[in-house]
């Protein structure tokens, strides 16, 4: 078979291989996407949920760089909610039910849409070497793909391995082969390799369910979508319903713990602690009930996703443990919850970029990098896939910084400090929370992402007007300057301090508010949604995002001081052993990734910092 | 320690009370500092004599020093003022300085630090500067725990916590609100908060206390009676420099002496002879000995031939007295009848006083620097506690861990979601 050299190959066509190739495409990029089975991309391999706290703010920034998924899993949604809608703008979440059906489709019409971008079904077994730099990527068949660089997104499928029960086969996902030709060049390559495990639970037939006796929860009335230029669903909308685990669960589970592959010893990899399996919840925590949803998997489909009863207990057990919860006494499990183990690569490996430092020219994306989750997956695919075209164009790197995007956080704390657990978005992790929000994605990052190439005209031409729209309301906003005594005639009463107040104080105002500004700016009473969200988020947290934007423009001064990767390399005399090892395994680009090194003293940091100026 | 901007001051010479005493400031706020203290007219790099005034009047005279940047030992605009060195005066000065918008207290090693990343510090030097730096911060631990400073300490590690465990209860109700059974946490929160702000003004109160440390070197005198305790303080108040106080008192009372001892202020305690099988008024007398010697800075013990040596704690020095007549085993021998084997005496107290004092610098800064602290972690508690949405109560409460981290160590965000995976079960 005779193959064109590509600029990027894809491996994997999971949401980080999806975000990788068209990514890649959209900037230029010949790309091919090599899978296993072309019919599976797009595939949701867990929950049919997109986005909710943290992840739904890694898909607003995925759609404001001209991504995929926003679009996809708006078309495929059956059920939108805004979480977090009781607290401020910053942490509330868009998410979304999702038709596994629809949005699998939908991501391969896109990838299909897309000119410079060819799928190609094969086993990728091993990469193509040019010397110590990588050249390309060779199938199981022995045929050799040419590329200028690699974009490895092979989720849980390297050296994957399923545990149910007392039974264990390797498998990437249920009925699926693992990628293990490949885990063993990576393990070949003596890049750090760690093993995790994650789980799925049973899926179970709706039909057998009597939801007559369980509580709906019905989706949002007034849609918040993940995409910006979506503007109505596209699919019938469907309910929840919430079912719970009860004492007879907890009973059942406890008597057969012997028979769980996780709690009989014989899983080595690491689960993660914020989605523990039924059996790690009823062992930790006394409760007499965990709350379950059974969310559908579409509009037409019969299976429900029992979300809370991940497990890996045998056969017999799951189906007893399914019936001991109300509204499920008679319902059949279609197919058995299971764990899976696999390898990950320790993201420490990686620069920024996230290109593997020992191998040049192959990035890595998603779960391999210990990641997970479908929007951690995608969000950095969409990286991977940008660097590796601008490799093959011969530009420079691109890097997101944590004050940037909660992209910059999730990568940042990667290369900094590996993980320990499966790593999934939470704004806890961003220092910059009150401006990271996913009202203002847009406003953060599509300059960028049309200035890099990732975001096409129509996108941009809604950009540009969404900009002015803001600039000019937050110049009206601030041309405001009255009085408490002026503020109080509008009915807005602030202390009688003699202080003038602008217009966003108004808005922030607990009696203020839009109607109030709207009273002296008539003009900005008919402001869309998505304008008036984001000026009233500015308002609320003005004094706190104006102090996070200086501390974060301050420190950027520091700790930009750029460290030569011949300095990080090592040694440095003088630096303690522990020191000089961990900055050669992380060889920080500059002050600030040194500083973030665990266990970096301020006397080390001086050292390097003293090298890097002598250097420089 | 964190890389911070800002203009930064500190205490950079020795021990309080001192001769001379330098405090240099450094960062771009340093001329608003000379413009505070009315020495806004000083020329580069020529030292000049000045009076320091404040809005209240004369600080002190000093030689003043500025320089520009980048022409000076960090980099920046430094200004360097040669005081006299009381403690009292630095502190002042320092007050004064971090009254300045944008000045703070140096953390240890941060005037080297600057130095380096400046470039105006080598390569051999930063290498050598290394284990000094980490040397420094080592003392400072130690200095803090031994102190008064060490309670303190302590105590902010228990604020710490419950910081710690007030974040974790925020966060696990902003990041898990939809997969944890959690009722609403805001009450809970404040609550929370409420109980920090409280252990952080006992301990502002607290911190006052330390004060203590600035009435001067306590040295008590014990021993049986009648081993010469009297005699040997009345000879130590005639060959003293000057006499500050005498308070006269019953032989079973503890009769105290001020006096300056090379330049020290010490208060010498005679306390009422140890006796085994004491009873009544005599007994109170005892007691109260033991409760002198338990505050002691330097302990005395007083040894005659003709008493029997009854002291069982451990004394800093022990003094054969009434040599003249009959030396028992002791660490030096006096005589009321040799006034040089007193001279001897009170040159070891002195010095004893003067490591002490050096001691009471450090605490200074610490002190200073804790109170810093201990302020903006309060002021951040409250910022929490007036919030109305819960991330804004988290930024208030992250705050407040950033400044208690600064007395116990980084906190990180690993350490909050420990906190919140082993209290609630998050997950779906």
């Amino acid at each position: 078979m005779f193959h064109v050299k590509h600029d990027v190959i894809v491996v994997g066509g999971g949401h980080a291989g999806c975000e990788a190739a068209l990514a890649a495409a959209r900037v230029g990029a010949e790309v091919a996407l090599v899978t296993l089975d072309a019919a599976a991309i797009g595939r949701l391999s867990c929950n049919p949920a997109i986005g909710g706290i943290g992840k739904g703010h890694l898909v607003r920034e995925i759609d404001a760089l001209g991504g995929a998924m926003s679009h996809v899993a708006d078309h495929a949604g059956i059920q939108f909610r805004l979480l977090n809608r009781s607290r401020g703008p910053a942490v509330r979440g868009p998410r979304a039910q999702v038709d596994r059906d629809a949005y699998r489709e939908a991501m391969q019409a896109t990838i299909a849409a897309e000119k410079t971008l060819t799928v190609v079904e094969g086993e990728a077994a091993d990469l193509l070497m040019d010397g110590a730099n990588v050249a390309g990527l060779v199938l199981a068949d022995g045929c050799a793909l040419p590329a200028a660089a690699v974009v490895i997104t092979t989720g849980t499928f390297l050296s994957g391995l399923i545990h149910l029960g007392d039974r264990s086969w390797p498998a990437g996902r249920m009925g699926e082969a693992a990628a293990s030709a490949l885990a063993a060049r990576l393990r070949a390559a003596n890049l750090p390799i760690g093993r995790l495990k994650t789980g799925t639970p049973p899926r179970l037939k709706a039909s057998t369910i009597a939801f007559d006796a369980l509580e709906p929860q019905p989706g949002d009335t007034d849609i918040e979508f993940f995409a910006e230029e979506t503007t109505a669903v596209a699919l019938t909308q469907k309910p929840c319903h919430i079912t719970h685990t009860t004492e007879a669960t907890h009973a059942l589970v406890r008597d057969n713990l012997d028979r769980s592959a996780m709690y009989s010893g014989r899983i080595e990899g690491v689960g993660p602690r914020y989605c523990p399996s039924i059996e790690d919840k009823i062992v930790r925590f006394d409760r007499p009930s965990h709350q379950v949803f059974l969310e559908p998997e579409g509009v037409h489909s019969d299976l429900i996703y029992p979300n809370g009863i991940s497990n890996s207990l045998p056969e017999d057990v799951q189906r007893a443990l399914v019936h001991s919860m109300p509204g499920c006494a008679n319902a059949k499990i279609a197919q058995p919850g299971y764990a899976i183990e696999y390898d990950m690569v320790d993201p420490r490996a990686l620069t920024s970029t996230l290109e593997v430092r020992a191998l040049k020219n192959l990035f890595l994306a998603g779960q391999i990098n210990g990641t997970t989750g479908y929007e951690e997956a995608a969000a950095q695919g969409l990286l991977a896939g940008l660097n590796a075209a601008r490799r093959a164009g011969g530009a420079d790197g691109v890097t997101i910084a944590r004050s940037e995007a909660y992209l910059g956080v999730m990568v940042d704390d990667l290369i900094a400090n590996g993980v320990d657990e499966p790593y999934r978005m939470f704004t806890s992790r961003a220092e910059h929370r009150l401006t990271l929000r996913a009202d203002n994605a847009a406003d953060r990052l599509t300059a960028r992402g049309i200035a890099l190439g990732l975001v096409r005209a129509p996108r941009a031409a809604a950009f540009h007007a969404r900009q002015a729209q803001l600039g000019e309301a937050t110049a009206a906003l601030k041309s405001l300057s009255l009085t408490p005594q002026q503020t109080a005639a509008i009915g807005v009463r602030f202390k009688a301090d003699g202080k003038k107040r602008d217009g966003f104080d108004i808005l922030a105002h607990d009696d203020g508010g839009l109607p109030a500004v709207a009273q002296l700016l008539p003009g900005l009473a008919d402001l869309p949604r998505p304008i008036s969200d984001t000026l009233f988020a500015e308002a609320l947290y003005r004094i706190h995002t104006d102090r996070q934007r200086r501390e974060a423009a301050g420190s950027a001064a520091i700790d930009g001081l750029k460290i030569p990767a011949s300095l990080a390399a090592g040694p440095i005399p003088g630096l303690s052993n522990e020191l000089s090892e961990k900055l050669a395994a992380r060889q920080p680009a500059t002050l600030g990734e040194a500083r973030r090194i665990s266990g970096m003293t301020a006397a080390g940091l001086a050292l390097i910092a003293a090298h890097a100026r002598r250097a420089a | 320690m964190r890389i911070e901007g800002g203009t930064i001051v500190a205490l950079s010479s020795g021990a309080l009370p001192s001769g001379v005493a330098v405090v240099r400031i450094s960062g771009p706020a340093a001329p608003k500092v000379a413009a505070a203290l009315s020495i806004e007219d000083l020329t580069p790099r020529r030292a000049a004599l000045r009076t320091l005034r404040a809005a209240d009047g004369v600080i002190d005279t000093a030689l003043c020093l500025a320089f520009t940047a980048p022409a000076s030992a960090t980099g920046e605009d430094v200004l360097e003022l040669h005081c006299h060195g009381s403690p009292a005066v630095v502190d002042r000065l320092l007050a004064e300085a971090v009254a300045v918008p944008g000045v703070r207290l140096a953390a240890p090693g941060e005037f080297t630090l600057r130095a380096v990343l400046s470039g105006k510090m080598g390569l051999t030097e930063a290498e050598a500067l290394a284990d000094l730096i980490d040397a420094r911060t080592e003392a400072e631990r130690r200095r803090a725990v031994r102190l008064a400073g060490g309670a303190l300490t302590r105590a902010a590690a228990d604020v710490r916590e419950a910081t710690l465990t007030a974040l974790a209860l925020c966060e696990a109700h902003i990041d898990f609100s939809d997969e944890s059974d959690v009722p609403d946490g805001t009450p809970a929160v404040d609550s929370a908060l409420r109980a920090i702000a409280g252990q952080v003004s006992a301990l502002l109160a607290g911190a006052i206390d330390a004060d203590k440390l600035y009435e001067g070197f306590h040295v008590v005198l014990v021993g049986a009676p009648n081993a010469g305790k009297s005699s040997l303080l009345n000879a130590i108040a005639g060959r003293s420099v000057a006499i500050v106080s005498d308070e006269a008192g019953t032989t079973r009372d503890v009769v105290t002496l001020t006096v300056d001892l090379g330049g020290y202020r010490t208060i010498i305690s005679d306390t009422a002879g140890l006796r085994a099988g004491a009873e009544g008024i005599e007994a109170l007398g005892i007691s109260r000995t033991r409760t002198t010697v338990a505050g002691a800075d330097f302990v005395v013990e007083v040894r005659s031939a003709d008493t029997a040596a009854v002291f069982d704690g451990a004394a800093d020095v022990v003094v054969s007295h009434k040599a003249d007549v009959a030396p028992v085993a002791g660490d030096l021998s006096t005589s009321v009848s040799d006034p040089e084997s007193i001279d001897r005496l009170t040159a070891r107290l002195a010095e004893a006083a003067a490591r002490h004092m050096a001691r009471a610098e450090t605490a200074l800064v610490t002190r200073a620097r804790q109170r810093e602290v201990l302020e903006a972690a309060r002021l951040a508690v409250e910022n929490a506690l007036s919030a109305q949405h819960l991330e804004v109560k988290a930024e208030g409460i992250r705050g407040a861990l950033q400044a208690v981290a600064q007395l116990t160590g980084e906190v990180g965000v690993e350490d909050v979601l420990d906190r919140v995976f082993s209290r609630f079960c998050i997950g779906k």
